[in-house]
């Protein structure tokens, strides 16, 4: 690995899946600002079979959407959540707290890396899965992972960023402007070695979004140069890079 | 053979489908005599805790976790009819 590179990478493809964001085009309108993500759905992950889509609540089949959407990558996956399965966890303290039993189904599914696991099992890919939950810097942690992989040969790897609303018992722990802690949405990256996009630290960069996972996906699909990751954090878009124009999407 | 209207069948049967999310299965898909767990519905041996869990709660069993005898119960539904039947406290 040489230090030039490392922190280097292009966008080989990528899908999402949201709430009123049906196809690519509605994503790139999302990203013009001329669309906004909806409240209500969920996606019907038809490309899993149903004896282990029933496995996953709604967080997981969000999640599952865009994952089944690039369905000839097997690269490893990085899945980063800020939030993950907590409604299934607040579900089994609360289960736990008034009968003092919990679903088994349930705790099963309630750790980090479950829905990622769930998706190699039904899919057959036998891949690196890692889980990250870094709070608001999901995303750029998940960015470091997919580097650190691609630097030791990966050709390509799968950073799929997740999220749903918190239950409301946690309220208070939403962030400030919480407008986007409410969106469910999930989104695949498939990263790849090249230097159209480089992660940079820079000391003033300031982080004013509550949900960097989202940023990244509309920087992805725009042209701004710069986009903050975190305070310190931020990504810059080589002035030669082209606009990438979408190859898939998850279907609605 | 269970008698074929006794309610437990029904009962048990969507007791099944109810407590694993079965969305696409009905009660009339379930085969009465048929292997519940690999074969037949497929089911596997997290089914089996959430069945078991579900089971003591609705009618007061006790199981223990893993005998060759709650193994012989948990066959199909006909055998967990009869096994709840014998042994239901409520």
């Amino acid at each position: 690995m040489t230090s030039s590179t490392a922190h280097c990478f292009r966008l080989k493809n990528w899908a999402a899946w949201a709430p009123g964001l049906p196809d690519a085009e509605s994503w790139l309108a999302w990203a013009r600002g001329e669309r906004q993500i909806g409240v209500d759905g969920e996606p019907a992950v038809a490309a899993m079979p149903p004896m282990l889509r029933r496995r996953a609540q709604r967080f997981g089949r969000i999640a599952l959407e865009s994952l089944y959407a690039l369905p000839d990558d097997t690269s490893p996956i990085v899945f980063a959540s800020r939030h993950g399965e907590v409604p299934r966890s607040v579900e089994l303290l609360q289960s736990l707290a008034s009968s003092g039993e919990v679903s088994p189904q349930s705790f099963s599914m309630a750790v980090h890396n479950a829905t990622a696991g769930l998706f190699t099992i039904a899919s057959k890919q036998v891949v690196n899965v890692t889980a990250i939950a870094a709070g608001r810097d999901s995303a750029l942690a998940g960015i470091v992972e997919a580097l650190g992989l691609l630097a030791d040969g990966a050709n390509s790897v799968r950073l799929i960023l997740c999220d749903a609303p918190l239950p409301e018992i946690y309220a208070d722990f939403a962030a400030a402007n919480s407008s986007a802690d409410a969106a469910p949405y999930s989104c695949v990256l498939a990263l790849m070695r090249g230097d159209d996009f480089s992660l940079q630290t820079q000391a003033g960069v300031h982080l004013d979004n509550n949900e960097p996972g989202l940023a990244l996906l509309r920087f992805m699909l725009g042209t701004a140069t710069t986009q903050a990751l975190s305070d310190g954090w931020q990504l810059v878009r080589n002035e030669s890079t082209p606009f990438i124009h979408p190859a898939v999407y998850a279907g609605n | 053979m269970t008698p074929p209207l006794n309610p437990l069948v029904d009962e048990i049967k969507t007791l099944i489908i109810d407590s694993l999310n079965l969305e696409h299965v009905t009660p009339a898909d379930i085969e009465t005599d048929a292997p519940l767990f690999v074969e037949g519905l497929g089911l596997d041996s997290i089914d089996a805790l959430e069945l078991g869990v579900a089971l003591q709660k609705r009618y007061g069993l006790s199981l223990s976790a893993d005998s060759a005898e709650t193994r012989q119960h948990f066959a199909s539904v006909a055998t967990l009819v009869a096994f709840v039947s014998a042994n239901r406290t409520k």
